[in-house]
């Protein structure tokens, strides 16, 4: 076995543990933690694919950024870091009967299923002389996936714009706040609480 | 590319976090926990994309430029849905996705 082979199957197996520990773990805190193991692994298992752009790309945004807003998250929540709530349902077992058979379900049409027989895709003439996989993806971006990559901006840009809405506590509050007729008594609703 | 590694080898570990993720996504009881149950099923999928273009069609970049934009768009989803559970927590004091009943009127 080569040095790649065993790094395949080591990143492999931690890649599953520590997915396994996402779902599972009691403290969420932790979860993200696990989470961010977990991500970082397929950053690896993209560099093993050869594909550097989209493994950078990994790190920089997952690792990077959603790591960092569902931190942000869990500290903004005060409740979520407590461990003395259950943070699964009653369904835990059918839950994982039945996502074990998805498991089996598809493991089974992709092991029967006969790759060789797929035709390759033709090359992409905007990549003629591009050397490495960086170069070839830039010129990708901006040649052959240009409206995509476009458009993909303009919907980071409208969801985020949305986000900030959303999270607005001025804006957020009077519409879940409940009708002035069922505060009668004393009771300020449930802002009460802040 | 790498000796003795099928397509199989990549195919059989994304449906194994694939499944995993769904299992998070099923049982967790609180949104941020749903939310990372969502993130590895997406991170499932871009892996099989990105081997599907590592291992069958190297002369093209389509599956690298569908995880490009997954990325995108799953980050977009991350940030619109811990807004959601933000507000959601400001309302109600809890992020339970089983006590969040505001639409039901």
């Amino acid at each position: 076995m080569s040095f790649l082979t065993i790094l395949f199957y080591v990143v492999s197996a931690l890649m599953v543990f520590t997915a396994v520990r996402t779902v599972t773990a009691v403290h969420v805190f932790r979860s993200a933690l696990y989470l961010a193991v977990t991500l970082s692994l397929v950053a690896v298992q993209y560099l093993l694919l050869g594909a550097e752009f989209v493994a950078v790309v990994q790190l920089l945004v997952y690792v990077g950024a959603v790591i960092v807003l569902i931190i942000f998250a869990v500290m903004l929540t005060a409740q979520l870091g407590d461990e003395r709530i259950s943070q699964t349902n009653r369904l835990a077992l059918p839950a994982a009967l039945g996502c074990g058979a998805v498991f089996y379900a598809l493991g089974h049409a992709l092991v029967a299923t006969d790759w060789s027989k797929v035709t390759p895709a033709p090359a992409d003439p905007a990549l003629q002389g591009a050397s490495g996989n960086l170069q070839a993806v830039g010129l990708s971006l901006l040649s052959t996936y240009i409206y995509p990559f476009e458009m993909v901006g303009l919907i980071l840009f409208t969801a985020l714009v949305g986000a900030v809405l959303i999270a607005r506590k001025d804006l957020a509050e009077p519409a879940l706040r409940p009708r002035p007729e069922a505060l009668e008594g004393p009771s300020k609703g449930p802002e009460g609480a802040e | 590319m790498i000796p003795g590694i099928t397509l199989d080898h990549y195919l059989l570990l994304s449906a194994a976090l694939f499944s995993i993720g769904l299992f998070g996504v099923l049982t967790r009881r609180n949104a941020v926990g749903v939310l990372m149950g969502l993130e590895l099923m997406l991170n499932a999928v871009n892996l099989n994309l990105v081997a599907f273009n590592g291992l069958l069609h190297r002369s093209a970049l389509g599956g690298q430029m569908l995880t490009l934009f997954t990325i995108t768009i799953a980050a977009a989803e991350a940030t619109v849905g811990l807004a959601l559970v933000v507000s959601l927590f400001r309302a109600r004091r809890s992020v339970r996705v089983d006590e969040a009943d505001l639409l039901k009127g």
